[in-house]
């Protein structure tokens, strides 16, 4: 499904990312883990499109897309999240959702102004649509809520359903569970492994959770310093030294320091 | 009952004021006539500012394009208003688009006000500078009336009837554009591009179809304008008008059509019944907008439809907000 070779992304005189190589397959729930600052968002921006590498490849489905504009590569169904929660604030739940169904219907200007028979069937089938995407995923008693008056959590879950409205293939999520609760995170959880199953989407996602990465992924791939440390089943990962050392190890001291 | 509604009955109120003064008395309507030419200009600022979130200085250049296509077509070549209007159309379409290109890659902020505010004055000079077409400074004079089918809009209340008509037409295609899923990506440039991108939203195109649509709405404002006025020069479409028609969505609320165009008629007539002079508007333009900006960010449409009461807590809340500092930004 992706394949990333020899990927190399340098900002000024700092290598972010460093001839780095990864590859998953359909269906795959892929984990990408590493501390702060060992590149991880930085790979996501490159793979969706944000950043054009200054070295390397990304194929997608067996296409290059490397250095292509983001939203032709959300076209060809590969859909991200942000890390820091990026929805129309002032838009409510359901319009948020309806946006993410845009490109599908992409009405031209002239059947909007003329109201065409095929324009309000589109626009009806978003609505629907929306509707039925906030069920799933059990926003739907809050679509007329603005989105930024919706709880963290919330609007998490929300950034993922208008996702969801492109139909991707392929979702990339940054930090999905990023200061949730156990309760709320397993939930996520859940929806991920229900998406797999039952719509065929291939994961990749960022998460410093590791309970939730270890439970939900098939398979994982370390990042420290803009280079893949390790790859492999979330079992080989948890007793990989180099991993223990430069990140599970230090996360432990610091939950200790923290608790 | 009668309290919770206050608002709408001064709204009826004003019409029905405005209706009786435009049936008795020519300067009411003229004022009236020029408000509605006016609310057409400024809706498109509404669509281009208020929900896409670009901030246009130089809207009155695409009026001024308007309004010199239907002088150049009627004057030197004896075209007809109908069939000027589809071409300064068009070519406020295009000059809109040209302008939308550089705007593509400032996602808003100060730098695209400056480079639509420059890009006014281009029009200008340009407008200046072909005086074999234009007249150069001169202008262009005797811009008739438009007729159809052996009726001329002749007399001034015809002429106001006529742009009532264009600004109702104007209002209902708005809004059908805004209360689309279009409107809501426009929306969506305003608030995050970042976001509309990945979810395969390609923002360039829409973010240059919202400037083209802005500079249509300027363009026919531009079109009613020239036989309207009937000479027509190139200062009449300078920054200034142009900030005008911004202080005019600002003051009746720049994200809603219709507060578009309660701004433009509040702006129109305000300093014409104050009887001011043209140092006193600035001044009462500059502190309606900074008030604005300051007690009422959503603008005037944001008082319909709420009782005393109701307009007394949201003003008491964001006096609070000021004080404390925590300043909402107007979107």
């Amino acid at each position: 499904m992706l394949e990333v070779s020899g990927l190399t992304m340098a900002f000024g005189g700092l290598k972010a990312l460093n001839n780095v190589y990864l590859s998953i397959g359909r269906r795959e729930i892929h984990g990408l883990i590493g501390p702060n600052g060992s590149g991880k968002t930085t790979l996501i921006n490159v793979v969706t499109g944000f950043y054009s590498p200054t070295r390397g490849e990304v194929r997608f489905k067996g296409n290059d897309v490397t250095g292509a504009p983001p939203y032709t590569i959300a076209k060809r169904g590969m859909v991200r999240t942000f890390q820091n929660i990026n929805l129309f604030p002032e838009m409510t739940a359901l319009e948020n959702v309806i946006t993410g169904h845009f490109f599908q219907i992409a009405p031209s200007l002239l059947s909007v102004i003329l109201r065409s028979p095929s324009y309000r069937e589109k626009e009806a089938k978003a609505r629907n649509l929306g509707n039925e995407i906030l069920e799933f995923v059990g926003l739907y008693p809050d679509r007329d809520m603005k989105a930024r008056n919706l709880p963290y959590g919330k609007q998490r879950v929300l950034e993922i359903a208008r996702a969801l409205m492109t139909f991707p293939q392929f979702l990339v999520l940054d930090e999905p569970v990023a200061g949730m609760n156990d309760q709320e995170s397993d939930i996520v959880s859940g929806l991920i492994v229900k998406l797999r199953d039952e719509r065929d989407i291939t994961v990749l996602l960022i998460e410093h959770h590791m309970r939730f990465v270890m439970n939900l992924c098939e398979k994982i791939t370390v990042l420290n310093a803009g280079g893949v440390i390790a790859r492999g089943i979330p079992r080989e990962i948890q007793n990989n030294k180099e991993v223990i050392d430069v990140y599970l190890g230090t996360r432990r001291e610091k939950h200790a320091e923290d608790r | 009952m009668m309290k919770k509604n206050i608002s709408k009955f001064l709204l009826i109120f004003i019409l029905l004021g405005l209706a009786v003064g435009v049936s008795f008395n020519r300067y009411l309507t003229f004022l009236a006539t020029l408000s509605a030419i006016n609310a057409i200009a400024v809706m498109g600022i509404v669509v281009i500012s208020g929900y896409t979130g670009q901030l246009n200085l130089g809207q009155a250049a695409f009026v001024g394009l308007g309004a010199y296509t239907v002088a150049i077509l009627g004057v030197s070549y004896g075209i007809s208003f109908w069939i000027a209007i589809p071409v300064a159309i068009g070519v406020t379409a295009f000059f809109g688009i040209l302008m939308g290109i550089p705007a593509l890659k400032l996602k808003g902020g100060p730098y695209l006000a400056l480079v639509t505010q420059t890009f006014g004055e281009i029009i200008y000079l340009a407008i200046m500078n072909l005086e074999n077409f234009t007249g150069g400074p001169f202008g262009i004079l005797g811009i008739e009336y438009p007729s159809i089918a052996g009726y001329t809009f002749s007399g001034l209340r015809e002429y106001f009837f006529l742009c009532i008509a264009f600004l109702s037409v104007c209002y209902f295609l708005c809004r059908r554009i805004v209360d689309s899923p279009l409107g809501l990506v426009f929306t969506g440039i305003r608030e995050s591009e970042d976001a509309e991108q990945s979810i395969g939203i390609n923002t360039m195109y829409y973010k240059i179809m919202a400037f083209a649509i802005a500079a249509i709405l300027g363009g026919i404002a531009g079109t009613l304008y020239a036989p309207f006025i009937g000479y027509i020069s190139p200062d009449q479409f300078r920054w200034y008008p142009s900030l005008l028609l911004v202080s005019m969505a600002i003051v009746g609320g720049i994200n809603s059509i219709g507060g578009g165009i309660l701004g433009a008629f509040v702006l129109t007539f305000l300093p014409e019944l104050l009887r001011l002079t043209d140092q006193f508007r600035l001044i009462l333009y500059g502190l309606l907008v900074i008030a604005m900006l300051a007690l009422l960010p959503e603008g005037l449409v944001s008082l319909y439809g709420k009782s005393w009461s109701e307009i007394r807590r949201m003003l008491s809340t964001r006096i609070q907000a000021l004080r404390s500092r925590k300043l909402s930004q107007p979107r």
